[in-house]
């Protein structure tokens, strides 16, 4: 062993024995300082012409860049001395060259100006070596190997441009040792690397045929590095070398022909295997070839047969080492098998499936770690292999709930690639339940590759829009803004279905909480500020009611989602009158924010009412168009920045599913046939009334919808029908829709007229009812009323009626009101399309009930808990008299006659409360075929000093405490 | 390819550090110290790769050493797409490369240990030169790769010694 400098010697020490970070560093400090002097001095009058010091000793200048290397190796930065080490390269000693060049390769970058001097003197070391005359062979060749090897580690572009034409030669050379080729093989692959265009491609194959004919596994190892960077490059052009490649493999496969230097726990050279297999991968097709000539038949027959030896005769063996040798490249004949896809022999398929499927569940968490890996990979195939992998979804899931996260990474992966249509609902739902557990390293992936999921296999995306905000509520932190523009862009550009009012709804009702995650508060805020006017007519979602549930979170907000907020203020501010006095308030203080967007936003909104035209400020405050298509989304964009344009999981993602084909199917449908209609409308119109002038003609191409104006009346009727057995529910100069209902225990009988008010016949006169779950119904109407085809409907003569019976059964607690779609055409052709909700409320099922006051306290106390109790309170109108007695009496009957509870009188010690008991009758059946009943019962609690109203509901069931909850409020806001 | 190893103390010192790859020292030194991190408090039933920052790091313990390689995928693929590529390197391979270093190691010194690295960094990396290249591994047999090392000590015994 080579001795040590002493003074070397006590600097290591020295560090060894530091006992802080400081002191270290106080040392390094010291000896750089050192150093620094020690080259300098003298150097005025003794420096070479490259800089360095001529006063140092061989020794000295040894010593000293030693140390440098050594602090450098420390993580200090070294910046000088670098011509020390240029002198130790040129010189001709081989000690001080070889302390030369390791040096040189640690603390010179390539790019570096100084290696211009060093190129001369690497170039003589390459030709011949450069040492001493004299030496033997044994030293120039090992000169040759330093140069190469310091080339082939750090050299930037000029040096390698400079270089290549001698380690070319120096590689091809008949006379070059095995030592001096395998170190050229990789200084090649440097330059093929960093400028592929200098290096032909087409000469060299020949070389390397020539090279793999070479009995030196060293040189063999460095070789198949080069072809494999050679050929990633060109394919097609290192094509002829695959039956050498095989070869080579038969021979240390089958044959385990190979020196005994290089076995390895009696495996021939596995790295030499795997650098093969991993060859072979980049020709996924050579067994798909049929006109392949003779010879490599012969081949691809000795490659199955060498894959197939693989596969079945690794096996687990005592020693660990030659265990993971044998699996290193057993894996990589699965992935060589998984590369030729369904061109490949099935029997090997399967087998491979088999094996990888016994691995997922060993002990050995390296072997578990890479089986989840290569499974993933299998299961991209198309060829039934996803339904080799779907049998283990079990085994998989326990591997996301590993201690380890590597391997719980891998089988995040291998879910997220083997979920399809079919497990997609199941994989997902495990995946978020997994998720409050899973701990934060992982989370954003999960959250990510969760989402992704979601959208994509989503047959109802309704369920998309759930799975998120569980997503939120989870892990909010970790759903980045993309994935929550996802749920924007998804929700505007699908409305078929009642999406948006469901979005709405879902998330008013998820936004309600006073603490939520800000991520929520941003979509909801952006969703119902474009769609929250869908729901404005159902209890409790009125347009002040939002601007109330989002602005309680306004203080917790940061100005991101502040912005969000005032601009949806804006929209509901312009739709419903009440909201304005609520908004205006918030704008003028926003107006001096100290954030330019806040700023300028609620400065603009404010003044926009008087600066422009009604017609204008609706034109500015309009719904959103659907966003644009794009190939690629923001979320795969970025689980390829992660993981990389070839990974597995990349893939799978960019791949549209079934679902989202017919979704995409559909939204072209629904474009289409507006635009055919459009052209109808239009050929109809030409053909009879010629004059038509182009502006009406425009107007006509979608249907007229409700006018903004008369939906607050329109809500008004609506509330007041749900207390009401009869009424009016909708009005306009074209139709009078009006309704009569009354309910016994859990059926109902409704009857709604639609009155033509116009002098002229309403053609096409529709009606459609959405179905929901928990409503059975039955109608009957005019005929052709129901008939929702288009050109379909019946006809309403002037000043008569068209009339729809329903019969309706309830079978489950609810919370909203069925959906109602009346659509009808104008003599003049224009069409109408009101959108309506039926007053079939909850409260239309109860039965009242009498209770004493003590069976009342009794019954009121044990429902109490989070999910039975619901609790509000609730202003008394403005116009209202004060809260006198006789006010009270007026609720009471809202109560007993509106929703339909019997009044227990002995219960409410003062004036100012009114308790009430129901009964909430369902049409459904327990096990013992009685029907299901929900006990419900309510307290409203007045304030004459504040002239407010506190409702609260105890149910058995959360449903029918809301229900009933949201009703009382709107019936008390009416009183 | 690799693009580092490193040998590291219990402690969590870095005792030899290779690049493959250039990168600025304060990169260096917090990557170094964030994987270096994550492998100490892995304990033995937890696999030996670990997922950072886009590189793949095998790792494996000897005694008191941690032996740490990291990879990333091929340069070349990046530079031409323009994209994150796969990591084409085998896990399991590099993992026994590790064991067939430290065994090369051993053959040198005797059971190697932190202080021969230490005190012999210049042999460490004659060693690690001749097996690893530009980020490849270029020789696996023991007998080459300490050829060199052998040679050094020849010459030393003839008069012109590493440090005289």
């Amino acid at each position: 062993m080579a001795s040590q400098a002493k003074g070397l010697q006590n600097f290591i020490s020295d560090l060894r024995n530091a006992k802080s970070k400081e002191e270290e560093s106080s040392r390094v400090e010291r000896e750089l300082a050192k150093i620094r002097r020690k080259f300098a001095s003298g150097l005025s009058s003794k420096s070479n012409e490259d800089g360095s010091n001529t006063s140092l000793s061989s020794y000295q200048r040894k010593k000293y860049v030693w140390k440098l290397v050594y602090i450098h190796v420390l993580g200090y930065e070294v910046d000088f001395g670098h011509s020390e080490v240029l002198t130790l390269v040129k010189s001709n000693k081989f000690s001080e060259k070889q302390v030369g060049y390791v040096a040189l390769s640690l603390l010179l970058r390539g790019s570096d100006p100084l290696m211009n001097s060093v190129v001369n003197s690497i170039r003589s070391d390459l030709v011949a070596g450069g040492a001493s005359k004299g030496s033997n062979s044994v030293q120039i060749d090992t000169a040759q190997s330093l140069a190469l090897c310091s080339i082939a580690n750090i050299s930037g572009l000029e040096l390698i441009q400079a270089l290549h034409v001698e380690v070319q030669h120096n590689l091809v050379s008949k006379t070059s040792s095995p030592n001096v080729k395998k170190k050229s093989a990789l200084c090649l692959l440097r330059l093929v690397r960093t400028s592929p265009n200098l290096f032909a491609g087409r000469e060299f194959a020949p070389h390397i045929a020539q090279l793999l004919q070479d009995r030196h596994l060293g040189v063999l190892t460095s070789t198949m590095s080069l072809l494999n960077g050679l050929a990633v490059q060109h394919p097609t052009e290192y094509e002829t070398l695959i039956p050498y490649v095989v070869h080579i493999l038969g021979m240390l496969v089958i044959k385990k022909a190979c020196g005994k230097e290089y076995l390895y726990y009696k495996t021939p050279s596995p790295w030499l295997q795997i650098k093969l297999l991993k060859f072979l991968q980049l020709y996924p097709n050579i067994l798909a070839e049929k006109d392949a000539n003779p010879s490599s038949k012969a081949s691809t027959a000795q490659l199955t047969q060498v894959v197939q030896k693989i596969l079945t005769e690794t096996d687990v063996s005592d020693s660990i080492n030659k265990s993971n040798a044998d699996h290193a490249i057993l894996f990589e004949a699965v992935n060589l098998i998984v590369c030729w896809g369904p061109s490949g022999p099935t029997q090997l398929r399967e087998a491979a499936m088999k094996l990888l499927g016994k691995f997922i569940s060993v002990r050995e968490p390296n072997i578990r770690y890479l089986a989840l890996m290569t499974m993933a990979k299998l299961a991209q195939l198309d060829t039934g292999s996803a339904e080799g992998v779907k049998k283990h979804q079990t085994t998989v899931l326990v591997s996301l709930k590993d201690a380890d996260i590597s391997v719980r990474r891998r089988a995040l992966d291998l879910l997220f690639v083997m979920c399809d249509s079919d497990n997609a609902e199941m994989i997902v739902d495990e995946l978020v339940n997994h998720l409050v557990l899973a701990d934060a390293a992982i989370r954003e992936e999960m959250v990510l590759k969760i989402a992704i999921l979601a959208e994509k296999y989503a047959t109802d995306l309704r369920w998309y829009v759930d799975t998120i905000l569980k997503l939120i509520s989870i892990s909010g932190d970790h759903v980045s803004d993309p994935i929550w523009h996802r749920v924007v862009q998804i929700v505007t550009n699908h409305p078929q279905g009642d999406l948006q009012a469901y979005a709405a709804a879902t998330l008013l009702v998820a936004a309600s909480p006073r603490r939520c995650h800000e991520t929520a508060v941003r979509v909801a805020a952006y969703v119902l500020g474009e769609f929250g006017f869908l729901i404005a007519e159902r209890p409790g979602m009125s347009g002040e009611e939002q601007f109330r549930i989002l602005h309680q979170h306004w203080h917790s907000s940061d100005e991101t989602t502040r912005a969000i907020l005032i601009s949806t203020y804006a929209k509901l501010a312009n739709l419903y009158e009440e909201c304005r006095p609520l908004v205006a308030p918030v704008f003028a203080r926003c107006k001096n924010s100290v954030d330019v967007e806040i700023q300028q936003r609620s400065a603009e909104y404010a003044a926009m009412r008087e600066a422009f035209s009604p017609e204008a400020v609706e034109d500015l405050l309009r719904e959103m168009p659907p966003f644009e298509d794009k190939e690629q989304t923001a979320l795969e964009l970025r689980l390829k920045d992660k993981e990389g344009e070839d990974s597995a999981t990349f893939v799978k993602a960019a791949r549209p599913s079934v679902e989202q084909r017919q979704r995409a199917a559909q939204a072209a449908a629904a474009a289409r046939e507006v635009e055919e209609e459009a052209q109808r409308q239009h050929y109809e119109e030409e053909g009879g009334e010629e004059d038509y002038d182009e502006e009406d003609r425009l107007q006509d191409l979608a249907p007229v919808g409700i006018p903004k104006e008369i939906i607050p009346a329109m809500r008004k009727a609506f509330s007041n029908l749900c207390t009401c057995s009869s009424g009016v529910l909708f009005e306009n100069n074209f139709i009078q829709i009006g309704l009569k209902h009354d309910y016994q225990a859990a059926q109902g009988r409704i009857t709604v007229f639609f009155g033509n008010v116009t002098s002229n016949l309403l053609k096409h006169v529709r009606i459609s009812i959405d179905d929901c779950d928990h409503l059975r119904m039955q109608k009957q109407g005019t005929e052709g009323l129901l008939d929702d085809e288009e050109g379909g409907g019946c006809s309403v003569a002037a000043r008569t009626q068209a009339k729809l019976l329903i019969l309706v059964e309830t079978l489950a607690p609810f919370d909203d009101a069925p959906a109602m779609r009346v659509k009808f055409e104008t003599t003049e052709g224009i069409k109408h399309e009101y959108p309506l909700r039926l007053p079939i409320v909850a409260t239309c099922f109860m039965e009242p009930v009498e209770l004493a006051s003590g069976a009342f306290m009794q019954r009121w106390k044990s429902l109490e808990g989070q999910e039975r109790e619901c609790q509000e309170i609730v202003k008394a109108p403005q116009s209202a008299p004060e809260i006198d007695e006789e006010y009270m009496e007026k609720i009471r009957s809202i109560i007993t006659d509106g929703l339909h509870f019997g009044h227990c009188q002995g219960c409410d010690p003062t004036p100012w409360t009114i308790s009430g008991a129901a009964t909430y009758r369902t049409g459904s059946k327990d096990k013992n075929g009685n029907n299901i009943n929900v006990g419900c019962l309510v307290r409203v609690e007045a304030n004459p000093q504040a002239r407010a109203f506190r409702v609260t509901t105890r149910t058995l069931h959360p449903l029918c405490s809301k229900a009933v909850k949201n009703v009382a409020l709107v019936s008390i806001k009416l009183a | 390819m690799i693009s580092f190893i490193l040998m590291v103390n219990k402690q969590g010192q870095t005792r030899c550090s290779k690049y493959y790859q250039w990168l600025p020292m304060e990169e260096r030194v917090a990557l170094e110290s964030e994987i270096i991190r994550k492998c100490l408090s892995r304990s033995e039933l937890q696999c030996s790769f670990i997922e950072y920052r886009g590189y793949k790091t095998i790792y494996r313990r000897y005694a008191s050493l941690f032996f740490i390689v990291g990879t990333k995928p091929d340069v070349d693929v990046t530079q031409v797409e323009g994209a994150a590529a796969e990591n084409r390197e085998n896990e399991l391979g590099l993992l026994e490369f590790i064991h067939n270093l430290v065994e090369t190691m051993d053959k040198w010194a005797g059971s190697i240990c932190e202080l021969d690295i230490m005190y012999q960094l210049e042999e460490v990396h004659f060693i690690l030169d001749e097996m690893v290249m530009n980020g490849y591994i270029v020789e696996t047999c023991k007998g080459a790769t300490l050829r060199p090392v052998d040679l050094l000590e020849r010459e030393s015994r003839k008069g012109e010694a590493m440090f005289k």
